[in-house]
């Protein structure tokens, strides 16, 4: 398995007990490596316990769109109306 | 991991796009993956979201269920490899959006995308020529 290097930056306070840690026999490597997994883990598991049509109910009810903004006029599946869109936008700004 | 393609992130973000239930849904069954967005996917997606509105959300989105940049590794070899998967599909005029997500779904096999564009079931494939492995069923 390929590793790669990571330097990571302490204050004074947390580098005392990084040396104490390392004296009574803790790798710093390993106990990095452990902070890494477990955060992870944390994130995972918080985005499964996501309510998610709350979410994203909480997103639409906090940015709204203004009543003047027209619904789209094609279809995003549809690849040449897609690209036609694209393509209209990129000629307006250079107008 | 999960690569979102430009349908159903608009879909997501636009509560008016006409498949935003289908990708609400399809978003609940994927929450437990580790979900993932490339950069020519969200420079399509802020074409089709214009409004600050629209990006907030897209922005709020991408937070909230952690969405990560896809990793990409050796830029420039992926640069060859898409232009290489460009050339082959250059009849059907693919996006480099599209030519991307089946050039990192070839990198690693694990990989699987979310679609709604008809092509990556039926024209596109990964640049062995396999099938490229969909996050969900339309």
């Amino acid at each position: 398995m390929s590793s790669k290097l990571v330097n990571v930056r302490l204050d004074e306070k947390r580098l005392e007990r990084a040396r104490r840690l390392r004296v009574n026999g803790f790798a710093l490597s390993d106990l990095v490596r452990n902070a890494i997994d477990r955060q992870y883990e944390q994130l995972v598991q918080s985005s499964t316990g996501l309510n998610v049509e709350a979410v994203m109910q909480r997103i639409y009810d906090e940015y709204p769109d203004p009543p003047s903004l027209p619904p789209r006029d094609y279809d995003v599946r549809d690849r040449r109306k897609a690209k036609s869109a694209i393509l209209r936008k990129l000629r307006a700004k250079h107008r | 991991m999960i690569l979102i393609d430009t349908t159903p992130l608009v879909a997501l973000c636009d509560p008016r796009d006409s498949l935003n239930k289908t990708a609400l849904k399809h978003l609940k069954l994927l929450t437990k993956a580790q979900l993932a967005v490339c950069e020519p996917v969200l420079a399509e997606v802020c074409f089709h979201l214009s409004a600050p509105s629209q990006r907030n959300r897209l922005q709020r989105v991408l937070e909230a269920f952690h969405v990560m940049p896809a990793p990409v590794v050796d830029a420039h070899a992926l640069w060859k490899e898409v232009f290489d998967w460009l050339q082959k599909y250059s009849e059907h005029e693919p996006d480099w959006a599209d030519a991307y997500l089946a050039v990192l779904a070839g990198r690693d096999r694990r990989h699987k995308v979310w679609t709604y564009d008809v092509e990556f079931r039926t024209i596109w494939r990964r640049p062995d020529g396999s099938a490229i492995p969909m996050a969900v069923r339309v």
